[in-house]
């Protein structure tokens, strides 16, 4: 996209925010925003440009990445793809059965220790929503089992209340050695989602305030729909989302000065057939692409989608949806990318389809490397000799060698040759296969005895406080 | 609307100029295995230094050879009214070729190709939307060998409408039959060279070998007025360098040396420019088609091929898995997403599994894969429209639905939102979608029972049973 157009984009964004202006439903917020000169009317409240351009000023991209023991594992910016996983489908497809289930707490464990052992994954959130947990500790739960069996950056789940945001960085600070320790670099990162269009209801701004105040990198994650809560153009839908991350921004800056942030992603088409909202349509990944370069203006770094689909099976479907989702906005040059893991509209996980993720970001990678020309790549003198000397060319050094560098790409799930009349075994077959191996053999070093029981500590008091056991 | 396309180069000015130096050098101080006299001789008359088999082609020449091929610009329908135009705007697509075997989902399992799955899948390529040329998909097991091409064309010509290529052939004794049955279609010879319905292509051996018949064929080709198409394959780390840049020097080496050989035997002659550079499997030694390198020389091959200002035909919906799952999905679409961004003319592929069979079912859903991406190559127009501010601000500030306002109605006809034709809500009465191997059998079924193609007049159909009756007598036991 030209900078012309990201430059109509962003202006329509603040005029959208100065002209229209955002629902928020959260008093202390309103005062803040009062203060900095944002007008308050009816239920509306109208942000100057000059407040975004102070929350500008006031936010500090969140670029270092901590893992749980509390040391750096990866800058963003440094030019390299990252990918997490998705989160919150309540379906599992059984890895024994293949059958679609309710998802567990003990599937949150399971697919942790696999996303570990898995090297295209660089931060694990809780893949599932639980169903065996009460609604109101499923956040905190699945992500203390999170903590639990990987030792890769965290991303706790999206959170919708304020008050679970103390337990998770509690949590969080148990693992790299207390609340200080967690302060000068904190070892979680926490989303919250406004409502679109332009919404900042009571408990989503309280949860905003709650995760900025514990000085927790916060990914502000819109989801405008286009054409049911955001127009249908893409253009249109950018501009929108862009308002609703800059509104966060305004909260973040208001609540605390320096709050680290990053700028997510999470435009969907609609199924024009169906009118519900399609995650396999190629305007994910598209609009995820724009949004890297908006972001990226702004000097944050942005999370986008993604591996995406709304294929209800593990299908051709589910593989062209998903890849064409997450190599548009790889090529354009987002930092980081979810959806790992997940399928049909994040309504169901499987531990298939991380394995198969895996294999199909090494792809990606592969081709993001691009063709590298040089004497030695153009390879005048081994053709010279192969065609002189009548031989082939996989005898030669420079085969061999190029081939350890990793020249051509390797499956690691391997390919049922096409031998005899027999089609062969499907690729989720044999990723299920992948993945219950690696189930039976990776193991996670547990966390250390006091840790652990910190943690039980927690859970127990989030238990008695949100679910009222 | 104004057609919007996302290009992304994968090379440098620099690289590109790598490439192409690379190119004349081996073609200058290595040269090309020739194994044809009379070419030897037209090529010696042209500069190139001819000692026994081998030639060596000085930059002059290949100049010369440039000049004197016209870059194929466009392919008119079996009739001769105007089919595509290669104008760098639009992503085409047609589909792979000479598979001696069907995936027959009916029997759960691949067998032998015949004549009539080869007319079941033309019609079907016929109705498909995103394809754009149709070449046979099957090598008819039932069909004499020496007879396929000629029979393959005939089934072609008799099914669908589009622009058609003959599949790579072998000798030059088919082009005649070929061209004669194309001409009979679209009123003569003399049309057909004005307006050609067909293209021709031929592969050239790797690395850098064009044997008797190849080379006769290509100089048939050029004679006969066929637009063509050189089809080198280099396999990286067999019959190519491993390296992509290697093999993209190769290739294009072998590309000029074709141009040459067809500008020689006719000048002026059509040509496209084309890739299928392909892998080798390092687990098995064979060539794999489904490594990310297929599409990635596309891309750069599409780049090499306007620097000359020639269109890029490539791979395309490659893999090399053998049955319709979500790898053979992934893996064909990396490979035809990167070239479509890259600016490739025209994807191959459409219908090809895992290697040596082809499947009416992947033809559907390949069609659309293209679809796909072709809308996600558009781009996003940003304009006061698209940008939606008032409706925003309407829709924001009374508490509106999006669905329900006009520009959403208006923006979702004019296909802002990709719809596809295999998702859900794409059957009657689609309550229960199954997979979409299933759905594309039902889409096959569906098309096979009521796409109707135009019969060709009784006197052209006479004309190509005459023509298929010399031929057999031409080339059976020839």
């Amino acid at each position: 996209m030209s900078d012309e157009a990201l430059e109509n984009i962003e202006l329509t964004a603040y005029r959208l925010l100065a002209e229209v202006g955002i629902v928020l439903d959260h008093t202390e917020a309103k005062e803040m925003l009062h203060g900095l000169g944002c007008r308050i009317a009816d239920d509306r409240t109208t942000i100057p440009c000059h407040v975004v351009d102070w929350a500008l000023e006031n936010v500090t991209p969140h670029l270092e990445v901590i893992d749980l023991e509390g040391n750096l594992a990866f800058t963003f910016g440094d030019g390299e793809i990252r990918f997490h996983n998705g989160g919150g489908p309540p379906f599992t497809y059984d890895l024994n059965t293949g059958e679609r289930r309710p998802s567990t707490l003990q599937d949150v464990a399971d697919m942790t220790r696999l996303l570990d052992a898995l090297p295209n994954v660089d931060v694990v959130i809780p893949l599932f929503g639980p169903q065996d947990v009460p609604p109101q500790l499923l956040t905190v739960a699945s992500t203390a089992e999170t903590l639990r069996h990987t030792r890769k950056p965290v991303g706790a789940a999206a959170v919708e209340k304020a008050r679970e945001v103390s337990f998770m960085v509690e949590m969080a600070a148990a693992c790299c050695g207390g609340v200080d320790a967690y302060s000068e670099r904190p070892n979680l990162m926490i989303s919250v989602s406004p409502v679109s269009p332009l919404t900042f209801t009571e408990d989503v701004t309280a949860a905003i305030i709650a995760v900025v105040a514990s000085g927790t990198p916060f990914h502000t994650l819109p989801a405008p729909c286009l054409g049911a809560t955001g127009p249908i153009t893409l253009a249109g839908a950018l501009a929108q989302q862009h308002a609703e991350v800059l509104a966060s921004l305004v909260i973040a800056a208001a609540t605390r000065s320096g709050a680290p942030v990053a700028y997510c992603s999470r435009i969907s088409p609609i199924n024009l057939r169906t009118a519900v909202s399609s995650w396999g349509g190629p305007e994910v990944g598209m609009t995820g692409a724009f949004a890297g370069q908006l972001a990226h203006r702004l000097g944050l770094p942005c999370d986008s989608y993604g591996l995406s689909t709304s294929s209800s099976h593990l299908d051709a479907r589910f593989a062209y949806e998903r890849l064409t989702n997450a190599f548009v906005p790889a090529m354009a040059g987002v930092d980081i990318l979810s959806g790992v893991g997940t399928t049909d509209s994040g309504m169901a996980g499987g531990f298939e389809i991380a394995v198969i993720d895996n294999e199909i970001i090494s792809l990606i990678k592969h081709v993001l490397a691009g063709c590298v020309v040089n004497d030695d790549t153009l390879a005048f003198d081994v053709i010279k000799d192969v065609v002189r000397g009548d031989g082939v060319f996989l005898a030669e050094g420079h085969t061999v060698k190029h081939m350890r560098e990793g020249e051509l790409w390797m499956s690691d799930i391997g390919t049922q040759p096409a031998g005899g009349e027999s089609a062969g075994d499907t690729v989720v077959v044999r990723a299920r296969a992948q993945a219950s191996y690696i189930l039976e053999t990776h193991q996670v070093s547990p966390l250390p005895d006091d840790v652990s029981r910190h943690l039980d500590q927690i859970i127990d008091r989030a238990r008695r406080e949100l679910a009222g056991d | 609307m104004a057609m919007h396309r996302v290009t992304l180069n994968m090379l440098s000015e620099d690289a590109l100029s790598g490439i192409q130096a690379t190119a004349h050098r081996l073609l200058d101080e290595v040269g090309i295995r020739l194994d044809h006299p009379e070419a030897r001789e037209l090529l010696d008359g042209l500069g190139c230094r001819v000692n026994r088999h081998r030639v060596t082609i000085p930059r002059e020449t290949v100049a010369w050879a440039l000049e004197n091929v016209t870059p194929q610009d466009r392919l008119y329908n079996r009739d001769g009214t105007p089919g595509l135009v290669f104008d760098r705007r639009q992503l085409r697509a047609h589909n792979g070729g000479g598979q001696p075997l069907i995936l027959d989902l009916s029997m759960g399992k691949r067998r032998p190709a015949t004549l009539q799955d080869l007319i079941r899948v033309t019609r079907l390529l016929d109705a498909l939307p995103n394809v754009d040329q149709v070449t046979p998909l099957f090598g008819a097991s039932d069909v004499p060998l020496d007879l396929l091409y000629v029979a393959s064309t005939d089934a072609m010509l008799r099914n669908t409408r589009k622009p058609i290529s003959a599949t790579a052939i072998e000798r030059p004794d088919d082009v005649p039959f070929l061209v004669e049955m194309a001409a009979a279609c679209c009123g003569g010879m003399d049309m057909f060279r004005r307006y050609p319905t067909m293209s021709i292509s031929v592969s050239p051996v790797s690395p850098l070998t064009f044997t008797h018949a190849v080379t006769g064929a290509i100089m048939a080709v050029a004679r006969s007025g066929a637009p063509f198409h050189p089809l080198p394959s280099p396999t990286l780390a067999a019959t190519g360098p491993i390296t992509l840049a290697g093999a993209l020097a190769q290739q294009h080496a072998e590309n000029l040396a074709s141009f040459l050989i067809a500008a020689a035997a006719g000048p002026g002659v059509p040509v496209m420019y084309c890739s299928r550079i392909s892998p080798i499997d390092l687990r098995t030694a064979v060539c794999s088609w489904g490594g990310p390198e297929v599409g990635m020389a596309g891309a750069c091959a599409a780049q090499i091929a306007h620097r000359l200002g020639f269109p890029c035909d490539t791979y395309g919906l490659a893999s090399a898995v053998a049955t319709l799952d979500a790898q053979c999905a992934y893996e064909r679409l990396a490979n035809a997403l990167v070239p479509a961004l890259g600016g490739a003319d025209i994807l191959s592929g459409v219908g090809l599994i895992g290697g040596l069979a082809g499947s009416l079912e992947a033809a559907v859903i390949d069609d659309e894969m293209i679809g796909l991406i072709k809308h996600a190559i558009k781009g996003c127009t940003v304009d006061d429209d698209t940008l939606a501010f008032e409706v925003m601000s309407r829709v924001v500030s009374t508490d509106g639905m999006f669905l329900s306002e006009e520009h959403t109605v208006r923006h979702a006809r004019d296909g802002a939102i990709w719809t596809g034709s295999l998702g859900p809500g794409s059957f009657p009465d689609d309550g229960n979608p199954g997979d979409i191997v299933t759905r594309a059998s039902a889409r096959v079924e569906e098309i096979l029972g009521t796409h109707e193609v135009e019969p060709l007049s009784q006197s052209v159909s006479q004309q190509l049973e005459e023509i298929r009756k010399a031929a057999r007598s031409g080339l059976l036991g020839s």
